[in-house]
């Protein structure tokens, strides 16, 4: 990270402290140090596909690169990765290092499977203050940070700029703080977009949590009170967000019906030009892979709706399991995860936001040249981001509301019938 | 089915008009059920022929324009697929060895043998049929862990031969007590032992549905995902099932044109599997139908 803190590690603070010492310290000193200079392996759980894969294998060789003691054991898990790594942590097979998601860091530390790192913070004198602070902040439980991360992702309008300037749709702003772009503008936009007798859709309503929470906390709405007692997404400003999604896809017949986005596969129709704004995480690779020169494309937030603009999502990081053995070799990865080697290489291969703000802003990231014009979008809106609720039965309440909001988007019952639905099957959880 | 449709009129060598009209509806039902079944297989294939940007196109190309075949070399080379292909084999061929040798030998006991408990135990041996692997996870792992055999192809061939599948022994015991006791006796006057009974007898006797249990367990491990997810670490030791899943992305999305090359690569074993074994495949549902 910062050159202060890469010039005094752990070890050569010990070799100094040895050198300096009277002879009794010495010899406990010395032998700490010797045995930091044995050859260890720690063992890396991380899921990830092809492209994640790769990442995975280049940090990981340009860490033992860095230095000569550690070794990385990556253990790929394609699929199911919290079965395997829970059945891992119960049965007592404990990775060093995990990739976790930013939501799981309370239930984790609940649990007390992960390590505190302030100690380690504070004695390496390690600087934290070039990571976004709202991505630092997710893997933070009362004030004590567990973790760091690895990307600093969150979701944005993906829009097709071929098709707005075909149609004569000025294009929605990209600065966050133009309120113009609001839900009024937003529907205007949609119905000049739409053509449904070629399937041609302005939008699409993804039935996904963050898709909607952005519009729900656009307007005011939360998922649960304060104090945590209750679920409140059946009050009125949470209520408005469903209504509008749903009469986007029912009244004003902007948005292709759930199920037909669905069949049509609702991963991949923008790409495949058949809405003109969708709701997409950072996918900036696969973006500029799979389109091409098809059309030209940009992304840009999600309108203002009552209480401002929005945005979801926040991420992965790693953190280290509280029953490693080698805590200290697993520092020494975990900080160089999330140093600007580490991250320039991860950011280049995965063409995500970077969770550090120097390569935020370096050519890494934004590749000068190639789409989006407007990238910056992304890393402007951090102090936008509306992170998942953060509470222990969060996991399980999240997917009832998914699944009871089914309900309104495919047209089966009414906004606030849902919701008062939702609620009391999610306030049994509390 | 349709073999069997095509012997009807042989068997029968009734040609009036409304046999004509019978057996063609019944092709056309048959041509019906067929197509029905063909079409994810067929979409499959198209989707392993296509390029990464038109898998969403809309309405749907069943023909894929252009045709890519690379998916399926880049598919073979972004991933250790021959080493998966082996070590798959390997797992299989062993453990069906290890069930079908320890499954009849226990079955044999249960069929044939009188011993004090053995209802009660077949009782509880069923029992752990009903008992969902999710379960038994966590401690067996414990057990694995223990035993050091955790990243190791132990824990998926090694079970096998102590009986573990349930099924396979109640499948063999059925059909066991199905062969006539006067052969055993006939061949215990001849002097032979329980065991020598067990060899000579009764396993010869039951070809077929040993065969029966050889296909539908090796089915069953070829595709067998948890086991594999759990106690193997380097993707090097990887199954087919689980490598497959080295497509998927939970958050950056899945590489459908590559994984559904890699499947249809996967599926030749089993469909050459099928093609040489139909007969068996067939007696299989027969006798799981009507004595299982």
């Amino acid at each position: 990270m910062s050159a202060s803190t890469k010039g005094l590690s752990r070890r050569d603070f010990l070799r100094s402290s040895a050198a300096a010492s009277a002879v009794p310290v010495l010899g406990q000193v010395a032998t700490t140090v010797v045995h930091a200079q044995e050859p260890v392996t720690i063992r890396l759980t991380a899921w990830g596909n092809p492209t994640e894969y790769e990442a995975r294998l280049a940090t990981n060789a340009l860490f033992e690169e860095s230095q000569d003691n550690i070794k990385v054991e990556f253990i790929h898990i394609p699929d199911s990765y919290s079965t395997k790594l829970q059945t891992m942590l119960a049965g007592g097979d404990y990775p060093d290092v995990m990739y976790i998601g930013n939501g799981w860091t309370v239930p984790f530390v609940s649990r007390g499977q992960l390590e505190p790192l302030d100690s380690y913070i504070e004695r390496d004198m390690f600087d934290t203050d070039d990571i976004f602070q709202a991505n630092l902040d997710l893997y933070q439980v009362d004030g004590v940070q567990y973790g760091f991360p690895l990307d600093a992702p969150n979701q944005q309008i993906f829009y097709n700029v071929s098709w707005f300037e075909e149609k004569g749709v000025p294009r929605p702003s990209s600065d966050w703080e133009d309120e113009s772009w609001n839900w009024d503008t937003f529907l205007e936009a949609a119905l000049a977009l739409t053509d449904r007798d070629n399937n041609l859709w302005g939008f699409q309503v993804k039935n996904g949590f963050r898709p909607w929470w952005i519009w729900v906390t656009a307007n005011g709405g939360s998922f649960y009170n304060e104090d945590f007692t209750a679920c409140v997404l059946n009050e009125p400003a949470a209520v408005e967000a469903f209504e509008f999604l749903a009469s986007l896809i029912h009244e004003h017949q902007v948005a292709p019906p759930i199920d037909v986005a669905s069949e049509m596969g609702a991963w991949n129709i923008f790409e495949a030009g058949v809405v003109a704004m969708d709701t997409f995480w950072p996918a900036m690779g696969r973006m500029r892979n799979n389109i091409g020169d098809k059309f030209a494309w940009d992304v840009a937030p999600h309108p203002a709706g009552a209480a401002g603009k929005s945005t979801a999502g926040g991420g992965s990081g790693q953190a280290i399991s509280a029953f490693s053995e080698q805590k200290d070799s697993a520092w020494e990865f975990l900080r160089f995860m999330a140093s600007t080697a580490g991250v320039e290489v991860w950011t280049d291969i995965m063409g995500i936001v970077p969770p550090l703000q120097s390569v935020a802003a370096s050519d890494v990231f934004l590749k000068p040249g190639e789409p989006p014009e407007h990238i910056s979008v992304f890393t402007d809106g951090a102090p936008y981001l509306r992170p998942d609720p953060r509470h222990a039965t969060f996991a399980q309440a999240s997917s009832i509301a998914v699944s009871e909001l089914d309900r309104l988007w495919i047209g089966q019952a009414g906004a606030q019938e849902v919701a008062d639905s939702l609620v009391a099957q999610i306030n049994d959880l509390l | 089915m349709a073999e069997r449709a095509a012997r009807l009129p042989a068997q029968g060598g009734d040609t009036q008009w409304s046999e004509q009209a019978k057996r063609l509806s019944i092709y056309v039902v048959l041509l019906a059920g067929a197509v029905i079944v063909f079409i994810p297989f067929a979409w499959t294939l198209s989707t392993a022929l296509k390029a990464p940007d038109r898998l969403a196109e809309f309405p749907p190309r069943w023909i894929p324009d252009p045709i890519v075949w690379d998916n399926f070399p880049e598919a073979e080379t972004i991933k250790p697929f021959g080493r998966w292909f082996l070590n798959t084999l390997f797992v299989v061929g062993v453990a069906t060895t290890g069930t079908i040798m320890s499954a009849s030998l226990v079955a044999y006991s249960f069929a044939r043998l009188r011993w004090p408990g053995r209802n009660l135990l077949f009782l509880v041996l069923l029992a752990t049929m009903m008992l969902p692997d999710q379960v038994t996870l966590i401690p067996t792992f414990v057990l694995f862990r223990h035993l050091g055999w955790v990243n190791t192809y132990l824990p998926l061939i090694a079970p096998p031969f102590f009986a573990r599948n349930a099924f396979f022994v109640f499948l063999l015991r059925q059909f066991f007590m199905t062969i006539p006791l006067d052969l055993d006796d006939a061949a215990r006057m001849d002097g032979a032992s329980y065991f020598q009974i067990y060899l000579r007898i009764i396993l010869p006797m039951s070809k077929p549905a040993l065969a029966v249990a050889a296909i539908m367990f090796s089915q069953f491990k070829w595709k067998e995902f948890l086991a594999p997810l759990i106690y193997l670490n380097k993707q090097e030791m990887f199954t087919v099932s689980l490598g497959l899943r080295t497509f998927i992305g939970e958050s950056w999305g899945t590489e459908w044109h590559l994984m559904m090359a890699a499947n249809i690569i996967f599926m030749i074993p089993l469909i050459l599997i099928f093609f040489f074994a139909q007969k068996y495949f067939i007696q299989g549902v027969v006798i799981t139908g009507v004595k299982g």
